[in-house]
């Protein structure tokens, strides 16, 4: 599988600082995508704080394969997809820390979603309404659920989808990095195919955009960059009321192998990194 | 002395008295109790001591350790406690109360636990916040038991023919995917298998079976697989060779 990554982040056209922080990490096919929240500057400093530890964890992981995992592993899912899991536990425990030991700090807290792929599969964690979506055949599918009150109100059946998107209540939001000691972290793994497209986002695009237009953009651009900078400016054109942030990912066979490359892999192993 | 009651169903098998520090229940031989049966795994669970009580811990078996059907991963014993492994029934009785030898018996199992290599999952990254790890592990311990959903069914794959390197598999993964790749996890033999036919999803009880990238490899009740779909008891799932039932069992 070959992939490409595109990434941006916005300000908006109303919000004086950027709360949002992202990282993208190619070697590992890691990325993480955190909207942070809190007076002044404490959202930057939970979100930064978010996005960092996650990927040192992974890093650290990647370097060493027996690094321990936070408490919660669970078995039915592959052990790239619980590291995941012990990465946002552990960004979760240092902001909750952080944000204890100062007043400016205090009730700071962060969204998180972060993708990784390990050969054909996408291991996906998140906490809060940041999502992640799939593109694939020209339909797109969101694989995250928002833990938002409205979104919980709509799987519920108390609201539609509709009075939810208009609600005043549509930033709140039931759990959080940082807002307590634990955290019950939401785990997925999908089965990737060629062609497959993979869209992270802070709630400044899906507010501002709609998944029909968000379709369009990916439909017409060519490359995960573009498509990334395509929807920071139509978030931007549509009022770009909050932060921006997104993540763009494609998915492509690899370029046939040599007849040298495929004598290497039959000898070198490939990596075999999946399943748990 | 305390003891466990090895039933299966109604039938009572054994009575095994608890006089070691720890006994290892599985599937391999050399374990304490040897329970044959494939819901099991090699190394399942273990009792040990623990000052002045016996506690029941989950050795990340496969299909998970249930006590008063309830999953755990690690729990104190109390009389007439059920510990439930694959289909057999362990009944934890110590009306001749616990073992006097059960100071020494612990200090045993501390040196034991020393010695021990540390099990990936089991470690915490952070030791300098003692009781914030425990807080941790207290509610990790509580939300899994909140969300073992008892009542799921979980799907399973018979092979009726061809060559596998099993008879039956229990489909307890996210996903499992069924080929000749090395992450298989059911995983087929033979020089024309493909490397990956299919991948089956699993989503909250519900079983998906999609296509590989080498269409037209993968039929499910003698029809192409070319987009996902989701298997209902019974289907009927060929590749190349071998064929396969899919069933649902509690």
């Amino acid at each position: 599988m070959e992939i490409a990554v595109g990434a941006r982040s916005d300000v908006g056209m109303v919000r004086g600082n950027n709360e949002d922080s992202f990282a993208v990490d190619p070697g590992l096919n890691l990325f993480i995508l955190c909207d942070g929240m809190g007076g002044q500057a404490a959202g930057e400093v939970a979100s930064k704080l978010g996005v960092d530890v996650l990927l040192e964890h992974c890093r650290q992981a990647a370097k060493n394969p027996h690094l321990g995992m936070m408490e919660g592993y669970q078995q039915e899912l592959s052990r790239a997809t619980n590291r995941l899991a012990s990465g946002i536990r552990l960004a979760n425990q240092a902001i909750h820390e952080a944000a204890g030991k100062q007043s400016s700090t205090a009730g700071m807290g962060s969204t998180v979603v972060a993708a990784q792929i390990t050969g054909h599969v996408l291991s996906i964690g998140h906490v809060g309404d940041s999502r992640l979506y799939l593109f694939r055949n020209r339909e797109l599918r969101q694989l995250t659920r928002d833990h938002s009150l409205v979104m919980e109100q709509v799987r519920k059946g108390l609201i539609s989808r509709e009075e939810a998107e208009q609600s005043a209540m549509a930033n709140v939001i039931m759990r959080a990095l940082g807002a307590e000691a634990t955290v019950q972290v939401d785990l997925d793994e999908v089965w990737l195919a060629e062609g497959d497209w993979i869209l992270l986002c802070s709630d400044g695009l899906t507010r501002m955009v709609s998944d029909t237009l968000i379709v369009q953009v990916l439909a017409e651009v060519s490359s995960p960059q573009q498509a990334a900078d395509r929807l920071v400016e139509v978030a931007n054109e549509n009022g770009g009321e909050d932060n921006v942030t997104v993540i763009v990912v494609s998915v492509r066979a690899s370029p046939p192998l040599s007849m040298w490359g495929k004598l290497a892999r039959l000898f070198l192993g490939g990596d075999r990194v999946w399943p748990n | 002395m305390a003891k466990l009651i090895l039933k299966y169903e109604a039938a009572v098998l054994k009575e095994i008295p608890l006089q070691k520090a720890s006994l290892i229940i599985g599937r391999a031989a050399g374990n304490d109790v040897v329970i044959d049966n494939l819901a099991v795994s090699g190394h399942h669970a273990k009792v040990v001591v623990e000052e002045d009580h016996y506690v029941v811990e989950d050795m990340n078996s496969l299909n998970g350790t249930f006590l008063n059907s309830q999953r755990i991963r690690r729990s104190a014993l109390k009389n007439g406690d059920e510990i439930l492994i694959g289909k057999h029934t362990l009944v934890y009785n110590d009306e001749g109360g616990v073992p006097a030898n059960a100071a020494a018996a612990s200090l045993e199992k501390t040196q034991e636990m020393k010695t021990a290599p540390m099990g990936a999952d089991s470690t915490v990254v952070l030791d300098t916040k003692k009781r914030r790890e425990f807080l941790a592990k207290a509610t990790a311990i509580a939300s899994e038991g909140a969300s073992a959903e008892n009542k799921e069914r979980i799907g399973c794959l018979t092979v009726l023919s061809g060559k596998t390197d099993q008879r039956e598999y229990i489909l307890t993964s996210k996903l499992s995917v069924i080929g000749k790749s090395d992450m298989a996890s059911v995983k087929l033999k033979g020089w024309f298998a493909p490397k990956v036919a299919a991948v089956i999803n699993r989503r909250e009880g519900h079983y998906d079976i999609a296509p590989s990238d080498k269409a037209g490899a993968t039929k499910v009740n003698s029809q192409v697989l070319s987009a996902p779909r989701e298997l209902q008891e019974g289907d009927l799932i060929q590749i190349g060779g071998v064929q396969m039932q899919f069933y649902l069992r509690e």
